[in-house]
């Protein structure tokens, strides 16, 4: 088994003076995607936003390719190869889908400024609709068109570890397929490590490797999907009693 | 020439004008008054273009005020180097307010300016011996250039429109460019910029210090073309003037900063002019109640600010006049057998699916 690409180790992050996160182990390995359940407050956006750097942890450690992250800034762990695809997409609604691509390369953009502008065409090649759409303003565009431009930017920073904030919310199933594949595609070509935090639990276990289940800041549960699905407590509190696992 | 540097030279070439055809000595004295508005209104607006509000901008306008001031006066030091170093001071004085203000959420910041105008404030009136209390500061030095004395309404007018425009390019290439995308992703979200290695706290803290040197630039200007000062104009109500401008204007246009300083200074002397004469028994608490109901005004039907309210209006007319007249009924032919059968207008796709 190859080493770990991303490790969280007992992190904890308070916000608002009030202790969110109570010691948070997790590793992901290159082209590995590790999926994050849990209900509401559980911590789950915390939990990336402090491997990304936006929190800062108030102790524990995250190592990238056996690089401490320690309290870096969030800029250096994005140009570290660390980056986050925050929740409600947050997509700049007043630029074009080419300036809020551009955006992604941001922190490489005074040293490489024509690499950044060429990399477009790479997200627009994952993102074939987004490239019909390159001069439209992101807040013209539709739910899942905005999902896929968060990601293209996020993709536009070159990371190696893509952390994914409930992609899926607010999104009909068929353009949540379309994501999920398209994150299948990007782990098996490119090596991509994904952490992905969904409520949508189905469409979690479809696509990854292993899933945590969270709950009041701690990872109550681990396994592989198979192992989660024939889990009692799980099934009942996320799935519904009658759900079968398909295929 | 793009429209916009059309638009600037065009500005440029009438304002060198003014003075040659102003009919009274007070229309420069008020052109004065304004580009010195505009140029502290100019750093609220690239403040605004961050996310930031702050309600303490009379302060450092003060600060740069005081300490110009205080250096030419008590040290007899010349303003060309009196005016550089209380820029300095405020920028640091900024910095040191900066580091632990910009931490706070937006609301809190805002408050948080509001103390450290109140603070400067209080300290203009009760440091007796350095700043002259109430009283204030007078026989403060003209303004003195290498090779040439700007004593004149006239010359101040050149000098400080000059200014203005420095600041205005200076502000419009920041906003731009690289720095321009990088606060307007601030602007939208500060988490998702982080996310995306915006340096939030860098860029945030640059604004706010270049925010007070406008500031600073301009109450130093103030303090040598009036050549007396007291802690009265850079009291909270000038925060909030200033403020009003940039809000005015569009706390995110550039543009703004100058249409807003001009819009609300002319509306603020019409008022004090006109109200007495109309109503003669009316107090001076009228003419700020009616001042408060036209800003009022200006907010519902501008939210965005005059220039982008004057913009869509553009916008707007000009679609109006685009769009076909309507046909009148029974005008159009009837169909005829060989016509292409009427087509269904498509449906919106539902939330989520559209364009997939």
């Amino acid at each position: 088994m190859t080493a770990p690409l991303l490790e969280v180790c007992g992190i904890r992050t308070r916000r608002g003076g009030i202790e969110v996160l109570h010691g948070i182990d997790l590793d992901v390995r290159a082209g590995e995607i590790v999926a994050v359940i849990g209900p509401n407050g559980a911590g789950k956006s915390t939990l990336l936003g402090t491997i990304a750097g936006v929190f800062p942890p108030a102790g524990g450690r995250v190592r990238l390719a056996g690089h401490d992250l320690g309290r870096r800034a969030a800029e250096e762990i994005v140009r570290m190869g660390v980056c986050l695809v925050p929740e409600r997409r947050q997509i700049w609604s007043g630029l074009t889908v080419r300036q809020n691509l551009l955006l992604g390369g941001y922190h490489r953009y005074w040293r490489d400024r024509a690499g950044v502008r060429a990399d477009v065409a790479r997200p627009l090649r994952i993102f074939p609709k987004l490239a019909e759409l390159i001069h439209r303003a992101g807040g013209h565009l539709s739910g899942g068109e905005q999902q896929m431009l968060a990601i293209a930017r996020g993709l536009m920073s070159r990371p190696r570890v893509l952390l994914l904030d409930e992609p899926s919310l607010g999104l009909a199933p068929r353009v949540v397929r379309e994501i999920t594949q398209t994150l299948e595609q990007l782990r098996r070509a490119e090596g991509l490590a994904v952490v992905l935090v969904e409520q949508n639990v189905k469409a979690a276990m479809l696509v990854a490797d292993r899933v945590c289940v969270m709950e009041r800041g701690r990872i109550v549960l681990r396994g592989r999907p198979a192992e989660l699905l024939a889990h009692p407590g799980v099934r009942s509190a996320y799935l519904g009693k009658g759900y079968e696992v398909a295929g | 020439m793009s429209g916009e540097r059309l638009g600037l030279a065009a500005l440029a070439v009438a304002l060198a004008a003014v003075p040659a055809l102003a009919p009274t000595a007070y229309v420069v004295t008020l052109l004065n008054v304004i580009g010195l508005y505009a140029i502290v209104t100019l750093g609220l607006i690239l403040l605004g273009c961050s996310g930031q509000v702050s309600l303490g901008q009379a302060a450092f306008y003060g600060l740069g005020a005081y300490t110009s001031a205080l250096l030419s006066r008590d040290l007899g030091w010349p303003p060309a180097a009196t005016i550089p170093l209380a820029l300095g001071l405020v920028a640091g004085t900024a910095y040191v307010v900066g580091v632990p203000t910009l931490r706070l959420a937006e609301h809190f910041f805002v408050l948080a300016t509001l103390g450290v105008g109140i603070i400067v404030n209080v300290l203009m009136v009760q440091l007796v011996p350095l700043t002259g209390g109430a009283s204030g500061l007078r026989d403060i030095p003209g303004l003195a250039l290498p090779g040439v004395r700007i004593t004149t309404d006239r010359q101040f007018y050149y000098l400080i429109w000059t200014l203005v425009f420095v600041t205005l390019i200076l502000a419009r290439n920041i906003t731009s460019h690289r720095t321009g995308r990088a606060l307007r992703a601030i602007l939208g979200s500060e988490v998702g910029a982080a996310a995306l290695g915006v340096e939030v706290s860098r860029y945030k803290m640059h604004v706010f210090v270049l925010s007070a040197v406008y500031a600073a630039l301009a109450g130093a200007l103030y303090a040598h073309y009036i050549r007396f000062i007291s802690p009265s104009p850079f009291s909270l109500y000038a925060s909030l003037f200033f403020l009003i401008m940039a809000v005015v204007g569009g706390l995110t246009n550039i543009w703004g900063g100058l249409l807003g300083a001009a819009a609300v200074t002319i509306l603020d002397q019409i008022i004090r002019a006109e109200v007495p004469r109309v109503f003669p028994r009316v107090g001076g608490e009228y003419q700020t109640a009616i001042y408060g109901i036209l800003l009022v005004l200006i907010m519902i039907f501008f939210p965005s600010g005059i220039v982008r309210g004057a913009l869509d209006l553009r916008r707007l007319l000009v679609r109006s006049a685009a769009r076909p007249a309507p046909v009148p009924a029974g005008a159009q032919d009837p169909p005829t057998l060989g016509d292409p059968p009427p087509v269904a207008p498509r449906a919106k796709p539902a939330d989520g699916g559209g364009g997939m």
